[in-house]
């Protein structure tokens, strides 16, 4: 009974040591929770950003580390680094054709939807709360509904973070994949 | 390990005026039937009241200070949610013998965030995939897909029988901030 008791205990131990598989592209298991791996500081590897119309037209824009690519052909470079930290704080830094942005703000991890088939910890929420550049300046509170943003994730390593985003809007679809790295 | 097994099975406070412990999960005083019983918005644009907004369930009297004197105006309509366990939600608003407005979609609670004064599950966020206008006989549909962030609520209070939105934010654009405060309430059905 007690060597039951035991190995019981060593499971359930070993288990929760583990943290699992969210995103569809998470690793199968990790060491570190989902928290201790979304912090830090990231650059945007990779944007892309696919649209599809309703009179059956599509276009795209892709970002590849440095530089934008526009479906009109309009070229920028750019760089994007986002920090995300333990306490639930956030910064964005953009730097687009030599003009920096600044955003700040929060971000939380999203509960679970079964109807969307949307597990707990599998999306994070931003909200946007100071955004200056350009000689503009905005501010807001926390989680404000129109400066906030969801954020599926499809991978969330300890290197690597993976956006998915799809929206459909009365037949027009867009798609956004977003690459993270540390 | 009897203190561990209770504090396992009671849920504990959140939000601010939620009870001290719940023997049911915030996601089961969450889901059920809802009618808002009564609401109140004041907006104030650099501290200066321009709108105020009272329901009492039946009843919206809506008073605009904007301009020089004070303008109101009453509607009368209905609001209710129906808030499921699977994560979705139906709200409709009815304004007898004139509209119906139904909006179905997703919710799904917020963790914590430090940052924020956030505690885990004390704020649900609602994302709109589907809104239904009928008119006078004709009806409009619209349709998205997709997490977005409609409606964020923080709660003040999430009882069985009654839960208490906190409206408290303020928005601001180059120096001319908006605030926004108030609470929503709703009743179970």
């Amino acid at each position: 009974m007690i060597k039951f008791l035991s190995f019981t205990a060593a499971m359930v131990t070993a288990f929760g040591l583990f943290s699992c598989k969210k995103g569809e592209d998470d690793p199968t298991l990790s060491l570190k929770s989902r928290k201790a791996r979304i912090s830090g500081v990231w650059k945007v590897s990779s944007i892309l950003n696919s649209y599809s119309y309703t009179d059956g037209t599509s276009s795209s824009d892709s970002f590849d580390g440095t530089t934008w690519t526009f479906s009109d052909g309009t070229i920028k470079s750019a760089s994007f680094t986002f920090s995300f930290e333990k306490d639930g704080s956030m910064s964005i830094d953009q730097t687009i054709d030599g003009d920096q942005y600044v955003s700040k703000g929060s971000w939380a991890f999203m509960g679970k939807n079964k109807n969307e088939d949307l597990k707990k910890k599998e999306a994070i929420i931003i909200g946007f709360e100071e955004f200056s550049g350009n000689g503009f300046n905005t501010s807001n509170s926390s989680f404000f509904p129109n400066n906030s943003e969801i954020w599926p994730l499809k991978r969330l390593a300890k290197d690597e973070i993976v956006v998915y985003m799809q929206y459909n809007y009365d037949g027009e679809r867009s798609e956004t994949t977003i690459t993270l790295t540390k | 390990m009897f203190v561990l097994i209770g504090l396992a099975i009671f849920s504990c406070k959140k939000g601010e005026n939620d009870p001290f412990l719940s023997l049911k999960s915030r996601k089961a005083r969450f889901t059920g039937e809802w009618m808002v019983s009564s609401s109140e918005l004041n907006v104030q644009i650099d501290g200066v009241l321009i709108s105020s907004s009272i329901y009492n369930g039946t009843m919206e009297t809506y008073t605009d200070y904007s301009a020089g004197s004070p303008f109101s105006y009453n509607s009368n309509y209905t609001l209710s949610y129906s808030i499921k366990k699977d994560g979705s939600y139906i709200e409709l608003k009815e304004q007898p013998n004139s509209y119906t407005l139904q909006k179905e979609g997703n919710w799904a609670f917020i963790g914590k965030s430090s940052n924020a004064d956030l505690k885990n599950k004390e704020a649900v966020v609602f994302s709109n995939t589907i809104q239904t206008l009928s008119i006078g006989g004709t009806t409009m549909v619209s349709s998205t897909q997709g997490w977005l962030t409609d409606e964020v609520w923080k709660i003040d209070q999430l009882k069985s029988k009654e839960i208490i939105i906190k409206i408290d934010q303020t928005e601001s654009v180059d120096g001319e901030k908006t605030s926004y405060s108030g609470r929503i309430v709703l009743s179970k059905k």
